[in-house]
């Protein structure tokens, strides 16, 4: 090794005058060698390293005379001329590639800046990997439920005696209505409030503006309040110490004990006040084993550093064993999960954290990756199926010296030209675009990018790529073009290039068939789940929402007087409605551990349209039958009765002497993803306070009216509760939030992918048909029809849509399949589906090359013919 | 007039360069440089007097040749220009002036 190092005189180049450098290196060079004989490698390494450092002078930079004006700088800006001339001379294919690498440039964006806020999902908590969500999990009949709610006093019991847990929280989530007074006028606001234990704010990480941190919600009555939520209360943010008062007279005020920052967009905690949870406790303070009624809680966990969360999770049982030997408690299997993967955690919901599909992440990446890579198709195939027409340019360019680089490089250039342009118009569009994308996400993209340096640069660098990807194979192409070829005016028609061409139509054919399909297959599924299964027409039922014990007194005064009203045509009490998340824990073996408990009056299964299969439905004359119950269809298969009617044989939540008069149909309240669980239907009158929903049904006409004429009546007999109402369909939609926001995101990206495909098409056939201009002219001459010319410029695209199809079909298929299984009732797939959608397609396609195919055929002859 | 002043070292610089006379690049001047002074130079004060020289005019240059010990790079070959001959006689004109007045034996016990 004894040659200098490379890298100084490379450095030196970057910055410097080139001539210089040469010169500069052949005398360190030079001075080199003589140390080496003399001093040895490593002291003439040592000095020409130093030599190259101390060479950075500032005549290295003098652009003194033209000899030593590097020649690349000409030559940019030669190629940059050359790309502005070319690109204005065919101006539809420029902005064809300009509008697609924008569109898809933008809409990569937005799904990236999704991807990216997912990711970021709790950053901010230092404490995450040591924070876990207690599970437990009940087995029955071979499935297992996995359960988000804790016993309340699990966790206080046997914490202090299992080591490793540095403490734990146990939260709930729940609105509260606010009295608010600005200005001296008085409103009411629901919050969302978060009740935690006084530990909170030592596991999770969030920012105290003022106030003493220690004691936040140790005393009962005491909140801490968000800034956002404090600016709409009071209308700044000095409140510390004022009070707050909600809307019922009976509860004392709260004490504001401090003040914090709103939870960062990407917390995946979201309220605006923090309580204590006394208030959810009896007055002793806490639900024991013992006691029938329990509350169960979503408990976190903090492990000390370094704990195992499963051996935490092993020692549960045989601590919890010690106090209780109550069965759904002991003989359930505890888990520990990481508060990092929760987010991710579709299976099951703690309502306090709104977890991420990670499939649907997984899926917008691809779709993403598939958009972008649509208009990249678009650049290859118009710059490549047009450099046959600048085949002599490129020949004349070859005579006058021009090497293979110098093509490539200039054809480099003008992709990153266009490349360049389309990015600041993408992140314009993208700006454009977020409002709506957030719209359809409900929920505010968090990433700041515009301030992010890293991701701007990256942004940036993605871009050169994207030109490197989008200019190398026409690059390439072009310059291998043989120069005798080019001077005969026939350059090599390359079969290869043209069945390239194809194969990437069919490509971007595939992806938008693909896409379409699955619309309409999502489509068909949240239209399955909408209409064919129920048995009423949720948009004429309307469900008012109370409060515990409310109606306890007077439910039958308030339906009566409900009922009168004009345009309402039922009323039924009931503590759910269809859409509810309403279910109890079964004791019984056999039931599954999720099982429905409904409260409900004698209109509720009429107002429904319910029928019985068996037996009879409550009496409204004798529902002094507290012992009454219905079952569904569900439960009677699993509890496998002899004789199901009247028996007295099941017996729930300690009640022994059920009697079950009635059998009802199978019916949907729930998600079609699940299937139907075992529902036992108890009479208002056994559990009156548990009445908390008033359900109406309304007549078709004037729903404003009726809608006012209910209120006057809620406000009369509940001044000091909210009119919430809600139109049932809603209500059962929120059960598809997912579905629904898949499908509207399905729907944008579709049409953003055909856009690019159809423009990519247009642009190719505008090339056909001027590359074809003499031929179609010349067989007009000879007597051919429109019909037939028309047939010669558009004949290929329809077979590339068909096999498009054909691939698209199966792949579509397979993907949806996958999809519907988290369904446990789903619409078939049906073969009509495919046909329209490739019907819809052909004529698209045809529509899309028409215009051009149209205009070529009906040209006079005579013109084009004239100078040949 | 600034422009033809000369420093300590570009003098140096510009005696070796006249006095290498074709032979002038930057390794031999450094090279007659050390030889004179006794001191050790590094090459990048010797291109960087040299090219300064050139801008000011007291060098023309051009390029010569390529060899294998130089990597195959060519080497700039330094001549001094009229003016930089002209630099060099008012230089020393400005020194003899001053060594005229200066008496036989300043210092106590040193032979000049």
């Amino acid at each position: 090794m004894n040659r200098p190092p490379r890298f100084p005189m490379w450095l030196l180049r970057l910055i410097a005058n080139r001539n210089i450098v040469d010169e500069i290196e052949g005398d360190l060079h030079e001075d080199f060698l003589d140390n080496l004989e003399s001093k040895g490698l490593s002291k003439a390494r040592r000095i020409y390293l130093w030599t190259a450092f101390r060479s950075v002078r500032p005549y290295l930079l003098a652009h003194k005379q033209a000899y030593r004006k590097p020649k690349y700088i000409d030559m940019v800006i030669y190629h940059l001329k050359m790309a502005t001339r070319h690109m204005s001379k065919s101006r539809v294919f420029t902005a064809i590639n300009i509008f697609g690498l924008t569109i898809g440039l933008a809409s990569s964006l937005a799904i990236l800046l999704f991807v990216l806020d997912q990711r970021q999902t709790d950053d901010f908590q230092s404490r995450q990997d040591r924070i876990y969500r207690l599970e437990s999990a009940l087995e029955r009949e071979g499935v297992i439920t996995r359960n988000t709610y804790i016993h309340s006093n699990a966790m206080p019991t046997i914490a202090k005696n299992i080591p490793g847990i540095e403490t734990y929280v146990r939260m709930s989530k729940s609105p509260r209505t606010l009295l608010s007074e600005t200005e001296g006028k008085q409103s009411l606001i629901e919050e969302d409030f978060l009740f935690v234990d006084p530990d909170f704010f030592k596991v999770f990480d969030f920012e105290i503006l003022s106030g003493n941190p220690d004691k936040l919600i140790d005393e009962p009555s005491s909140v801490v309040i968000t800034e956002s939520a404090a600016l709409r209360h009071f209308g700044h943010t000095d409140v510390v110490g004022k009070t707050i008062s909600s809307n019922s007279e009976d509860a004392e005020p709260r004490i504001i004990s401090a003040l914090m920052a709103d939870p960062p967009g990407n917390s995946s905690l979201q309220f605006d006040f923090v309580s204590g949870n006394a208030e959810l406790f009896p007055p002793s303070g806490h639900y024991s084993f013992k006691t029938r009624f329990s509350l169960s809680l979503p408990t976190y966990l903090l492990l000390s550093p370094g704990t195992s969360p499963d051996e935490v999770a092993d020692k549960i049982v045989p601590e919890l064993s010690k106090h209780t030997d109550k069965k759904n408690l002991v003989e359930s299997v505890y888990s520990l999960n990481s508060f990092e993967d929760l987010k991710y955690d579709i299976a099951v919901s703690d309502r306090l954290i709104a977890p991420v599909d990670k499939r649907v992440i997984g899926m917008f990446s691809i779709i993403a990756v598939f958009i972008i890579s649509l208009a990249l198709i678009n650049y290859i195939n118009l710059t490549s199926a047009r450099s046959i027409q600048r085949a002599h340019e490129v020949g004349v360019r070859k005579v006058v010296g021009a090497g293979r680089k110098t093509l490539v490089n200039q054809l480099l250039t003008e992709s990153l030209v266009i490349c360049l342009i389309a990015l600041p118009l993408a992140i314009l569009a993208l700006e454009l675009i977020i409002p709506s994308f957030e719209t359809i996400l409900e929920r505010k993209l968090f990433f700041e990018y515009r301030t992010n340096p890293a991701f701007l640069a990256a942004l940036l660098g993605f871009t050169l790529l994207l030109s490197g990807i989008a200019g190398l194979y026409p690059a390439l192409l072009l310059s291998r073009f043989k120069f005798s070829h080019m001077m005969k005016g026939r350059p090599e028609h390359g079969q290869k290039g043209s069945l390239l061409r194809k194969a990437l139509v069919i490509f971007q054919f595939t992806f938008s068939i693909a896409l379409i399909i699955c619309v309409f297959l999502v489509q068909n599924q949240l239209d399955f789940v909408r209409n064919k299964t129920l048995s009423y027409s949720p948009e004429h039922i309307i469900v008012l929402k109370g409060q515990f014990g409310m109606l306890s007194k007077n439910y039958k005064t308030v339906k009566a007087e409900l009922g009168q009203l004009p345009g309402v045509d039922m009323v039924s009490m009931a503590n759910s409605s269809p859409g509810d998340d309403r279910f109890m824990t079964s004791t019984h073996p056999k039931v599954s551990a999720r099982m429905s408990r409904y409260v409900v009056d004698e209109d509720y299964l009429k107002l429904f349209n319910l029928n019985m299969v068996e037996g009879s439905y409550f009496n409204p004359l004798a529902d002094s039958a507290t012992t009454h119950v219905i079952i569904n269809q569900a439960l009677a298969d699993v509890l496998e009765l002899e004789d199901p009617l009247y028996s007295t044989a099941f017996k729930f939540h300690g009640r022994h002497n059920n009697k079950i008069i009635g059998i009802v149909e199978n019916f949907h309240f729930e998600s079609l993803r699940d299937e139907i669980k075992p529902v036992i239907i108890a009479p208002a009158a056994s559990l009156a306070p548990a009445l908390t929903q008033v359900i109406v049904k309304v007549e078709n006409t004037e729903f404003d009216q009726t809608i006012k004429n209910i209120e006057a009546v809620w406000n009369k007999f509940f001044p000091d509760v909210i009119f919430d109402y809600q139109f049932l369909d809603d209500k059962l939609d929120r059960l598809y939030t997912a579905e629904y926001r898949l499908s509207k995101i399905f729907g944008l990206f579709t049409v953003l992918a055909i856009l690019i495909t159809c423009l990519g098409l247009f642009g190719l056939s505008m090339h056909i048909s001027e590359v074809k201009l003499k031929e179609v002219s010349i067989r007009k001459v000879l007597g051919a029809s429109i019909t037939q010319i028309m047939r010669l410029l558009s004949g290929q695209v329809y077979w590339l849509v068909g096999i498009a199809a054909l691939i698209a079909s199966p792949l579509a298929w397979y993907f949806m399949n996958q999809w519907l299984q988290d369904f446990a009732y789903k619409t078939v797939i049906s073969a009509d589906t495919f046909v329209i959608t490739l019907i819809a397609c052909l004529i698209l396609a045809t529509l899309t090359i028409s215009w051009h195919a149209l205009k070529t055929a009906r040209t006079n002859p005579a013109e084009t013919l004239r100078n040949e | 007039m600034k422009g033809s002043f000369l420093g300590e070292f570009e003098e140096v610089v510009l005696l070796a360069t006249w006095v290498l006379k074709d032979q002038a690049y930057a390794n031999t001047v450094r090279a007659e440089v050390e030889k004179h002074t006794q001191r050790s130079i590094n090459l990048s004060a010797i291109h960087s007097a040299l090219y300064r020289m050139e801008r000011k005019g007291f060098l023309d240059s051009k390029l010569g040749e390529a060899s294998a010990r130089r990597g195959g790079k060519a080497k700039r070959h330094f001549y001094v220009s009229n003016k930089g001959t002209e630099a060099l006689n008012e230089a020393r004109r400005i020194r003899e002036s001053f060594w005229q007045l200066v008496p036989a034996a300043p210092f106590k016990g040193e032979n000049l």
